[in-house]
């Protein structure tokens, strides 16, 4: 009965995020409560040479309370919510789908936030 | 009242949603009552709370026990601990309880009037863990001065918000209870909130509950909800300040657009709590007679799994002005501290008064 009710739960959050209404979803705010300590990400990933937007690329960013995995669009995009402290994150950079975008190097880096959202990383393509 | 094609799918679809998330129940928010003791005296306060109290404060370390009882069956992660009163400023422990919570994994926030907030006294919190903070301010000086019941607490909450303000990893906004002394100063007091560069403020009308229904000046008429909703909706496409209506009732018509998500009463579905005493219930503001356990003769997990059938199964709520409104497939009866019972009706409906002369 549960498990068929956390079934339905999952498969109506995405079809809520079909019209793009997950967010409010995630990081609701009991009324008399403090907002969740989520952080709205957004970034993009660009050819090191050229500057265009690379599709296709796996970005893991962890903070110290979990991880999350997306995928930059067509435009290089990528966006996400995590939950955190805020003060440090860590992003490993991966293509993940070969020559099909492009070959490119993968990328680990941490980075001290500081109030700081938005993200850009340049990734050198493998000749 | 005409909704959209999308609107009235997202609708269905958050109503399905809601039913679900009642049967699982996962726990991912947990107030703890950590005082009941208060350094003001509002007028409007629903937990009739008091500067010193009959009830002693819990100890840490039974919160703790509660939190590890908790990992048993959630991610530490996954659970919002939120510190609230009373005012927990008044705790002299408290940097060692963040310290506590933090180390058990959990991320924490705290509610706070900023009275007695200091700035080594915050930094020592962030360093503590301290990752979401909601500060009280209920209007212009003399407003907000005759609501807290103090003449000072003006000044020491905007000494606050500039120490809180600078704070560039904090995850914060600041609540104002909207009452008919300062629904007309709403522009001047976003343009204070701007000055100290606030990015999110969240507004609320006063439940009629605790001390609150002592004062009439504290409830808004129908014109008056509707010029608090209209100046919300206004002022959502300014992006320096994100400006919500708290998640407190259903507002028809005005659903998603003054607000980030839609009306869901969480209390005992996703929140719980941990009052003073010990007693098990949801959000701390809800009547006493909804308690569902307590932390001293049960665990909290045995509580939270086989208990809180009101809040989970929410037909007794379909009742009174309820019973044959349009909107309940919606609302679910509205939020449960406007219940002081089971069978209880509703105490007050934003959206009954707003359609209703």
């Amino acid at each position: 009965m549960k498990k068929f009710a956390l079934i339905k739960s999952i498969l109506l959050k995405r079809l809520l995020g079909i019209f793009g209404a997950t967010g409010f979803l995630m990081i609701f705010q009991a009324c008399y409560g403090t907002p969740q300590n989520y952080m709205e990400i957004i970034g993009k990933i660009k050819d090191n040479e050229t500057g265009t937007g690379i599709e296709g690329i796996q970005i893991k960013v962890k903070s110290d309370y979990q991880e999350m995995r997306i995928l930059s669009d067509s435009n290089g995009n990528f966006t996400t919510l995590i939950k955190t402290t805020g003060y440090n994150l860590d992003f490993k950079i991966q293509d993940i789908d070969g020559e099909l975008n492009g070959l490119y190097e993968d990328k680990d880096t941490s980075i001290d936030v500081n109030g700081q959202n938005s993200f850009v990383f340049k990734l050198n393509k493998i000749s | 009242m005409t909704f959209s094609i999308k609107e009235r799918i997202v609708k269905r679809l958050f109503a399905g949603y809601k039913k679900s998330q009642a049967k699982v129940h996962p726990l991912t928010y947990l107030f703890w009552e950590c005082t009941l003791r208060c350094n003001l005296n509002c007028i409007h306060c629903g937990s009739d709370c008091k500067k010193e109290s009959n009830i002693k404060d819990m100890p840490i370390d039974d919160f703790v026990a509660v939190l590890k009882n908790i990992k048993t069956r959630y991610k530490a992660s996954e659970v919002m601990v939120v510190l609230t009163g009373g005012e927990p400023t008044l705790r002299k422990d408290l940097e060692e309880c963040g310290h506590k919570i933090r180390n058990e994994g959990f991320p924490w926030g705290m509610v706070t009037n900023g009275f007695s907030l200091t700035q080594e006294s915050f930094y020592k919190l962030l360093n503590a863990g301290l990752g979401a903070l909601t500060l009280s301010l209920d209007g212009l000086e003399e407003n907000h001065n005759w609501l807290r019941g103090n003449k000072s607490s003006y000044e020491r909450a905007i000494k606050s918000l500039k120490i809180i303000s600078k704070a560039p990893n904090l995850v914060y906004d600041v609540v104002t209870c909207v009452n008919r002394r300062n629904l007309k100063q709403l522009g001047e007091i976003r343009q204070l909130l701007l000055n100290n560069d606030v990015k999110a403020w969240r507004l609320f009308t006063i439940a009629p509950i605790g001390r609150a229904t002592l004062f009439e000046d504290l409830s808004l008429s129908q014109e008056e909800i509707k010029y608090l909703f209209e100046f919300i909706k206004s002022n959502r496409n300014d992006d320096r300040i994100k400006i919500n209506f708290s998640c407190e009732a259903y507002t028809g018509e005005y659903e998603n657009k003054i607000r980030d998500g839609l009306f869901y009463c969480r209390a005992g579905i996703n929140i719980g709590s941990v009052l003073a005493d010990g007693s098990v219930s949801a959000c701390p503001n809800i009547s006493r007679n909804f308690i569902q356990g307590n932390i001293y003769e049960r665990e909290f997990t045995d509580i939270w799994e086989n208990e809180f059938n009101f809040f989970r199964k929410r037909k007794w709520m379909k009742n009174g002005i309820c019973k044959n409104c349009n909107e309940y497939k919606y609302c679910l009866g509205g939020a449960m501290h406007l219940r002081t019972e089971e069978n209880s009706e509703i105490l007050s409906c934003l959206y009954h008064k707003m359609n209703n002369n």
